[in-house]
């Protein structure tokens, strides 16, 4: 075998080996690489920043384990500046079975657990998984107290809420926040919410689906998003709080170059070998 | 008798529901109305609930059949699906999904498991876009240069190198890329009316089937 046959062959564990410390070591000791910001970052941020108290807000967690490592750090940034912003009542929601499972460490890790603690019923509320998909985004659209069967996810009764004293409805809500966990919410809540009660809805999608939202941005039925986990470490940035998203940026660069180095190098190898007429 | 109540009575109960609900989409109707189609919506949270659980006989008895029959290199996997559902349903129906027993089973076993697969699928595209991105056509060759593009515009290296990049992955993203998604939304949207209609005048029965 030539050196060209085993440059367009490399046995994955190497590629693997390789791939595992260039992702490793930036992670360790990260380099620093400056992280430009897009319009649609520094939009999403400017808006829950100039979220005026007395704002009812809705968020969608519809978090899954399967996603959670890439969209939870962007959903974590947001919901810890919604939970920052004084007087905001907001209502949690999802439509995704392991939603649930998600909520009270989300809180933890945004520090807004001792807050729930204390403001729970007044300044947020968090609603139990409703099964169903579009229909359970519809059926909560037009009456959340029949869809959820009036509790909470602690089982807590409406009546003993006083949140949900002043809203059971779409129409209730000023803005969306939708964290789009499996791929295809946005969708889900931009049909039954955004769209036909004119509420403006920002969304947190995986950065493989983002680019099927653009035509939704376009028209304005989407007004924002952060996109994946470079989403996350922007909206990080925006919040002069760096995390874990912009620490996983000197990592994800790395892969990136590796890639195209690998890429590139297996064009070049392929070129030639097809130019001298080698099979 | 039997046509009636396989077909006629779904397909009218179809048809019925598809309206009420359509009218109620689209058009400013009383109160009343409103109050009616809530109720469907909310019989549907139900049916769905239901549809999970029929799920689980579903899986009982595909399983099932694997273990009786001993199907080579699969029984003792459905042996061990069910053992592991059991426990799921048991400790979530016993001690509700709250309690510290279910939690630890669901953060312990399922989402690391999860979160690894779903982890994995990159490894393996990293190493399937090295096999596979090779200019054997103009075609491929387009996707690489959409490729770098796309990957350059995406990872902070690329802004570091030339700022250029970002915007050039912006640009592609609203302008050829919405073109051809929008292409493709309408194209669906067109084939979902037309089914939506086909299920509102009964023709549609795939759902029955």
């Amino acid at each position: 075998m030539s050196l060209g046959d085993k440059l367009l062959d490399i046995p994955e564990f190497y590629v693997y080996l390789v791939l595992l410390v260039l992702l490793v070591v930036p992670l360790i000791k990260p380099f620093g690489l400056p992280i430009a910001l897009t319009e649609t970052s520094r939009k999403y941020f400017n808006t829950v920043e100039s979220l005026e108290p007395g704002t009812y807000v809705w968020v969608t967690h519809d978090a899954m384990s399967m996603t959670e490592l890439e969209i939870g750090l962007s959903s974590h940034a947001v919901l810890k500046h919604l939970f920052q912003k004084e007087g905001i009542k907001i209502v949690i929601g999802c439509i995704v079975g392991e939603g649930p499972m998600f909520f009270e460490q989300t809180l933890k890790d945004v520090g807004a657990y001792e807050k729930y603690l204390e403001g729970y019923g007044t300044k947020y509320v968090y609603l139990p998984f409703v099964a169903g998909d579009e229909a359970a985004a519809a059926a909560l659209a037009t009456n959340i107290e029949k869809a959820t069967g009036g509790v909470d996810y602690y089982g807590t009764k409406f009546e003993d809420l006083p949140l949900m004293q002043e809203v059971n409805n779409a129409e209730d809500f000023e803005i969306i926040f939708c964290v789009d966990e499996p791929g295809w919410n946005s969708v889900i809540w931009m049909n039954q919410w955004a769209v036909p009660y004119n509420i403006p809805m920002y969304c947190n999608p995986l950065a493989g689906v983002s680019a099927s939202l653009w035509p939704y941005i376009e028209a304005g039925q989407i007004q924002s998003m952060l996109v994946g986990s470079k989403g996350a470490a922007e909206y990080e940035l925006l919040m002069k709080a760096p995390g874990r998203a912009v620490a996983g940026m000197d990592a994800q660069s790395l892969g990136h170059i590796f890639l195209l180095l690998l890429v590139l190098m297996a064009n070049i190898v392929y070129g030639s070998k097809k130019v001298s007429g080698e099979k | 008798m039997s046509q009636l109540v396989r077909r006629q009575i779904p397909i009218a109960i179809m048809v019925i529901l598809g309206i009420v609900l359509f009218v109620d989409f689209f058009f400013k109707v009383p109160e009343t109305y409103v109050a009616i189609t809530d109720e469907i919506k909310s019989f549907n949270i139900v049916v769905a609930g239901f549809a999970l659980g029929l799920g689980v006989f579903n899986i009982l008895e595909i399983h099932g059949k694997h273990i009786s029959k001993r199907t080579p290199e699969q029984w003792y996997y459905s042996v061990w699906l069910i053992i592991v559902m059991a426990a799921f349903i048991i400790t979530g129906l016993g001690f509700g999904i709250q309690a510290e027993s279910f939690k630890f089973l669901y953060q312990n076993f399922f989402m690391p498991l999860d979160m690894t697969i779903y982890s994995l699928i990159g490894w393996l595209v990293i190493y399937a876009i090295y096999i596979a991105f090779r200019a054997r056509t103009v075609e491929t060759l387009f996707m690489i240069v959409i490729f770098f593009f796309a990957l350059m515009g995406n990872a902070p290296v690329g802004a570091a190198i030339w700022t250029g990049f970002p915007d050039i992955r912006v640009w592609m993203e609203t302008v050829p890329n919405s073109a051809a998604t929008r292409g493709y939304y309408l194209a669906q949207s067109i084939g979902a009316i037309a089914m939506g209609l086909r299920t509102l005048v009964g023709k549609t029965r795939a759902g029955l089937e």
